[in-house]
């Protein structure tokens, strides 16, 4: 199977899954009683977070696999992955902000995981300022793999700022430290469901994004070829 | 070279004032708590908005819900058309560059 087949078969299968997400939450999820229809934001919201942390998480792996083995791959996957997390995280902090107002009646509160998660975004945007600034070549690679590695510390916290603060920000209704599990089988299986999608979506412009990224590397090296014979 | 160094002193800038938001972090995410753990903010405030939102028209807040729908889908709309146009034209712009030194290699043999 080639790869603009592979490529093609992803972007279907997300676009799909997109669609049958906004089907199930205006026609087939229960309204939650206490919150009302904005709860339904919850489910772009949630797998949103989720699929910035795979983001980061895979800046980490690039990170960590251009150090070890000096190879442009890698430093390609952590900048695209970078690029990705923080389009979700600014979308996540943006949909966590228009969930706030209705819910809690401000749009912004100094709560713990509300502000571990906008440092997360600000040392990722920074992550992506030094690759803009920083010269070009090995250097910039090398510099950018470990702010990659030294800005996934902030990932976990993130995550378990709900259980070592005091905090007004819902509790974690899946994964290892889920201290509820009283949500509605409909709800955790359309979430489950949206997590799919988002993933799967992530999955598809990661793709889409390295291959730019190593048409960009492909460019550069032609034009040293181009301009050396001037020199 | 002197583009460089100006280069250099950015991104040792932005080092730094990454190092200093993981740093931060854990203390930053105690700010609205005082000294003995207590919150802050009104906690009557958050009750009531909750309340309000609970006996409320479940349907008031529906501005808020298409918002983040229209929000998202046009985020992702704006991105997968960045993403192709800026694949569209480093293509164009390598296949410029691949003929021109093509020809090169030709005028010279």
């Amino acid at each position: 199977m080639s790869k603009s087949i592979i490529k093609a078969v992803l972007f279907v299968l997300s676009a799909g899954m997109m669609l049958l997400v906004l089907y199930l939450i205006f026609f087939w999820v229960p309204t939650e009683r206490n919150l009302g229809i904005s709860q339904r934001i919850f489910y772009y919201h949630v797998p949103m977070a989720w699929v910035g942390f795979l983001a980061f998480f895979f800046v980490l792996i690039g990170s960590v696999g251009y150090l070890w083995k000096r190879s442009e791959i890698w430093d390609q996957l952590a900048h695209s992955a970078a690029e990705i997390g923080v389009l979700f995280t600014t979308l996540m902090l943006t949909t966590g902000v228009l969930w706030a107002k209705p819910v809690w009646g401000v749009w912004w509160t100094w709560d713990p995981r509300l502000t571990t998660s906008l440092i997360l975004w600000l040392i990722y945007v920074a992550y992506l300022m030094l690759r803009a600034y920083a010269p070009a070549g090995e250097q910039r690679a090398r510099f950018a793999s470990v702010l990659g590695i030294v800005g996934f510390i902030d990932v976990p916290i993130v995550y378990l700022s709900i259980v070592w603060w005091r905090t007004v920000h819902p509790q974690v209704l899946v994964g290892p430290v889920a201290q509820s599990t009283d949500l509605d089988p409909a709800m955790r299986s359309l979430l489950m469901i949206s997590t799919l999608a988002f993933t799967l979506l992530f999955g598809y412009l990661l793709w889409e994004r390295v291959s730019i990224r190593s048409y960009e590397d492909k460019l550069d090296s032609l034009k040293g070829t181009f301009e050396s014979p001037l020199r | 070279m002197k583009k460089n160094a100006f280069k250099k002193i950015i991104s040792t800038f932005i080092v730094c004032l990454l190092l200093l938001s993981v740093i931060v972090t854990p203390v930053a995410a105690q700010i609205g708590f005082s000294d003995d753990g207590s919150q802050v903010w009104d906690q009557d405030t958050y009750n009531q908005s909750t309340d309000v939102a609970a006996t409320s028209d479940p349907e008031a807040n529906l501005p808020f819900l298409f918002a983040v729908f229209a929000t998202t889908w046009l985020a992702f709309f704006a991105y997968l058309y960045y993403v192709s146009q800026r694949q569209a034209s480093l293509k164009r712009e390598l296949e410029e560059l691949q003929s021109i030194i093509n020809g090169d290699s030709n005028e010279k043999r």
